[in-house]
């Protein structure tokens, strides 16, 4: 004899609406062990908790089961209660007759039936629960941010102020991002590189940041707190312990290669720096086209050298790390040009894309932040920008908006007419979506200061005609063909996971969308974690987002690592899974029902084992095991039949 | 190797020339074009404009005469006369999956390559742009969504579709089974420096999801075969834009203003002769030019013919390109 107390929730009317609480309360008390029912109108507000609290210490409970919403919402609010209340937190249960009964039926008689028959059922599992304790982990106090652009940095240094020690990860062979190649920021007008450059100086000189660029993470295992993962350092040829960074051998190298950096609209050395500011300031080699690697000719890098630092033998290594938690921060890429046929995008020269525009527009850019087509090099008096390319357009598998673009091409417009004050642009859109402090009104001044045209619509058709670039188009406002001959147009495509983002998921065990952005845990209450415990997720990887965004969620993935690593242990739910030893034949069909690698088999002891921390108690192995070995603390088989036999009655 | 053919009703009518030249072409490339059995009018697109079902019901009864043909040159009861037994219709039933499968008409396609008198391609080859389009989507749709076959099949009673045909345009018999080194190979005339500029129009290439034909926005089809014949092709900016023929039947201004954009696109980028595969176009560039010619004289007319023409010229079946005075060599 156990004794169990019922709380009823009404939710409201979310649950009281359809489901009669007075009828459940009645009903449940004529229960074998029930020897207190009661409903509240909200149990999981203060009174309602106190409610719960005193009935405890009142009717000396055993167990509760609390019906009311999804154990998602509130089990742990309830079963953190009854413990200051005395009990053991695993004799709490929660019914759920919210999503599972009230939002699903409108007849009450039978929503009321089966509410009760949920709720009995939860008394017969009660019946059955044994008190349990957490299980504890260890936790190793390090952090792995994956990505070093804006976000990535901001996390990285946010944890290692708080006292953490980071691994800033990128597998460029700088850190910035897409921020370091972006002229001015909205609406401010800040240079990019201003802001940004103290950031990036402080990640290189912070004693608790190290940083890995060129590197890719190849492999993680382990579970929060205590990953396991292995880097992959890529050759680099330029033992960057020896460089100086005087740059001799990039002046000296005689090969040319389209520049990544300036996507594709300038060139640099095979042996380079990317760009003056990048931090840390040493060369790679781009082994496909160095001469010495290729034929073992050449070789004017190694010969100039003064710190002998060239290393033309260089393999790379694999490093292995040690972290507790992870924050994913890998950013985007626009929509690439195979996609984009109907722009002319790769096939009519003059037709370029926002990030090469801010190429353009760059002080340190191919031009000298001169705006000069690609084509031949001429100033553009008229530039066309087309908004929306690829995004919100189902047909093309983007139906999400890249949110920053009306921001970039606004700013675009207007940079553009502080540049040539003579020329002309103009701007197709869809709406304008501006929804950020100061935003509409720098879009305001685009239009009224600077007259830039928008046109509300689309652009049909764009072709090469002569020296211009000829635009098809329609202002649905009022109802007119635009037709423009201009000198360059910009797209704005649509913002896209950066490549490589799904395997990299996949390795991390994490979840992503139909696009392929990561998947955060709950959209609107767990923004910046991901399913897996110790990985969180910041910046454009998750959603497009700006700059103040990407910032802000950041800090916040940071905040969750800094809290994770508060504690000096870790505590794991030990509703888990645990092996008879006696019965089990060590057959390894648990091994194989396991997605998360939580069953092994005892090679010594020929039977399997558990590693708990890792068991999320989701009971595949249990169904799985021939012979019943394999059990599920307080989800005994008896416990599971006598719930069962309780819904049938 | 014997192909199903679908000609539709223009190439009876206004394009007999089309169908004629087409014919022509084939057979000096040993594509046999067997004109189905019985056929009716595939509705041009007006089918695919509604959404009710019951106007697919015709298209896909066209499948299902060029399926029975597919079946019959499977069993060797396939005669020369494309005769179908009624041996045909009892095995209908059996096999609808295997050569029915997206992809594998192909291979069936080589194994027939040098087969007896019974052997029949499961591609099924038009020529219109329009047939092409009607035939080639209603039969996506029903491989998308087996309800929908259902239900078109039941308003058909005895002629059931059962997804076994492949729908092709002459052009992909051309690329893919002929190949153009071969065409090239079977040119007799010398058609260096003639420009020709290639009128995909819109049947021909949308809704790219179900025609898979080429790259909508950038297709190359037409020009390659226009290389293989010698000649030179024009990428004009208007080869794949609507050129409004439909709206030919009850308006005059907008497909003239259209037909006038690909005309001068056309010219302008110095071709001298515009080919295509679609009657409605070619009725309405042609239509188009002579109302412009009539208030402009000196509007610059381009001549439009349908690409089997061009074809049966280079081949040298033909003693002059129909109607034009190229004075090629």
């Amino acid at each position: 004899m156990k004794r169990i107390g019922v709380f009823v929730c009404g939710c409201g009317k979310n649950i009281a609406g359809t489901v009669d609480i007075d009828r459940v309360v009645e009903d449940i008390k004529q229960q074998n062990d029930v020897v207190h029912a009661e409903n509240y109108q909200y149990l999981c507000s203060e009174p309602g908790q106190k409610i719960i609290y005193q009935a405890i210490l009142e009717h000396e409970l055993e167990g509760a089961i609390i019906s009311a919403c999804s154990p998602s919402m509130h089990q742990e609010t309830f079963r953190q209660l009854v413990n200051t209340a005395g009990m053991n937190p695993y004799q709490c249960e929660i019914a759920n007759i919210r999503e599972q009964c009230s939002w699903v039926h409108s007849d009450e008689k039978l929503a009321t039936d089966k509410a009760l028959d949920i709720v009995k059922s939860m008394v017969a599992k009660v019946r059955g629960d044994k008190d349990l304790e957490a299980i504890k982990a260890s936790l190793t106090k390090k952090a792995l941010v994956i990505g070093a652009g804006i976000s990535g940095i901001q996390a990285a240094l946010e944890i290692a102020e708080s006292g953490h020690e980071v691994i800033l990860l990128d597998r460029n062979s700088y850190i910035g991002g897409h921020m370091a190649q972006l002229s001015e920021t909205f609406p401010t007008l800040d240079c990019s590189q201003c802001i940004l450059t103290p950031k990036t100086a402080e990640i290189s000189r912070h004693p608790k940041i190290s940083l890995m660029v060129n590197s890719e993470l190849e492999e993680l295992e382990g579970y929060v707190g205590n990953f396991r993962a292995k880097i992959r350092r890529k050759a680099t040829y330029v033992d960057w312990e020896k460089c100086n960074g005087c740059g001799d051998c990039q002046e000296k190298c005689p090969g040319k290669v389209d520049s990544e950096f300036e996507r594709g609209l300038g060139q640099e050395k095979v042996i380079s720096v990317p760009f003056p500011q990048a931090v840390p300031s040493k060369p790679t080699i781009k082994a496909e086209h160095c001469r010495y690697i290729q034929e073992e000719k050449c070789g004017v890098c190694q010969k100039i050298c003064p710190r002998n630092a060239i290393n033309f033998e260089d393999q790379g290594q694999l490093e292995e790390i040690e972290v507790g938690a992870i924050v994913v921060a890998t950013g985007y890429d626009l929509l690439g040009q195979d996609k984009l046929s109907e722009y002319g995008y790769g096939r009519v020269p003059d037709v370029i894309d926002g990030l090469q525009f801010e190429r353009l527009l760059s002080a340190s850019g191919p031009t000298g932040g001169e705006i000069r087509r690609p084509s031949d090099g001429k100033i553009p008096e008229e530039v066309v920008f087309i908004q929306c390319v690829g995004s919100r357009d189902e047909e093309k598998g983007y139906p999400y908006c890249s949110r920053i673009c009306c921001m970039y091409t606004a700013k675009h417009a207007k940079l553009y007419k502080h540049e040539v004050e003579s020329g002309q642009a103009y701007v197709f859109y869809m709406d304008i979506r501006a929804g950020g402090k100061g935003y509409e009104e720098f879009i305001q001044q685009s239009i009224q200061e600077e007259g830039t045209r928008y046109f509300r619509g689309r652009v049909s058709r764009l072709y090469r005609e002569g020296e211009k670039v000829k635009v098809l188009g329609v202002d649905t406002l009022s109802d007119e063909q635009i037709e423009i001959d201009a000198d360059m147009v910009v797209l704005a495509c649509a913002i896209v996971p950066n490549y490589g983002v799904k395997e990299l998921a996949q390795k991390l065990k994490i979840g992503t969308d139909e696009h392929g952005f990561l998947n955060e845990a709950h959209p609107k209450l767990k923004p910046v974690e991901s399913l897996t415990r110790g990985i969180y997720m910041a910046g454009a990887a998750q959603s497009p987002k700006d700059i103040p965004d990407t910032v802000s969620q950041a800090g916040f993935a940071a905040s969750k690592v800094k809290s994770l690593f508060s504690g000096d242990e870790l505590k794991h739910s030990p509703t888990v899974v645990y092996v008879e030893d006696d019965l089990c034949t060590g057959c390894g069909q648990c091994v194989e029902a396991c997605v998360y690698e939580a069953r092994e088999i005892d090679e010594k002891k020929k039977i399997a084992r558990v590693e708990e921390v890792l068991c999320e108690g989701c009971g595949a192995c249990v169904a799985a095991c021939p012979n019943g070995a394999t059990r599920h603390h307080n989800n005994e088989q008896d416990q599971l039949l006598s719930m069962i036999d309780e819904v049938l009655e | 190797m014997k192909y199903p053919y679908y000609p539709g009703c223009s190439l009876y009518d206004t394009a007999a020339v089309f169908n004629d030249s087409a014919l022509k072409v084939a057979q000096k490339l040993d594509i046999e074009l067997v004109e189905l059995e019985e056929w009716q009018c595939c509705g041009a697109v007006y089918p695919l404009s509604s959404d009710g079902l019951f106007p697919l019901a015709a298209p896909l009864r066209n499948l299902v005469q060029a399926e029975r043909m597919v079946e019959a040159g499977k069993s060797g009861v396939y005669g020369e006369s494309g005769e179908v037994g009624e041996a045909v219709k009892s095995e209908e039933s059996e096999d609808p999956g295997d050569s029915g499968e997206p992809g594998g008409s192909g291979g069936s396609g080589e194994t027939g390559g040098t087969g007896g008198a019974g052997e029949v391609s499961n591609k099924m080859v038009t020529l219109c742009s329009a047939c092409y389009n009607v035939h080639k989507r209603v039969d996506h749709l029903v491989r998308e969504d087996e309800e929908t076959l259902e239900r078109i099949n039941s308003y058909n009673r005895e002629d059931e579709y059962h997804k076994g045909v492949e729908i092709v345009h002459l052009l992909d018999v051309l690329r893919d089974d002929v190949g153009f080194e071969r065409l090239k190979e079977a040119v007799t005339r010398d058609l260096q420096d003639l420009k020709v500029g290639a009128y995909y129009g819109c049947l021909l290439l949308r809704p790219e999801e179900a025609l898979n034909f080429d790259d909508p926005e950038d297709p190359a089809v037409f020009e390659d075969l226009l290389t293989s014949l010698g000649c030179e092709p024009v990428k004009f900016p208007h080869r794949a834009e609507c050129c409004g023929a439909y709206a030919t039947v009850h308006l005059e201004s907008p497909p003239e203003s259209a037909a006038r954009a690909i005309i001068e696109s056309a010219v302008g980028r110095g071709a001298r002769l515009l080919v295509t595969s679609c009657p409605l176009c070619h009725y309405n560039l042609e239509e188009s030019q002579q109302n412009i010619l009539e208030r402009e004289p000196g509007f610059q007319e381009l001549p439009v013919i349908y690409f089997t023409e061009l074809l049966e010229y280079a081949l040298g079946l033909s003693a002059e390109l129909a109607g034009l005075d190229l004075r090629v060599k």
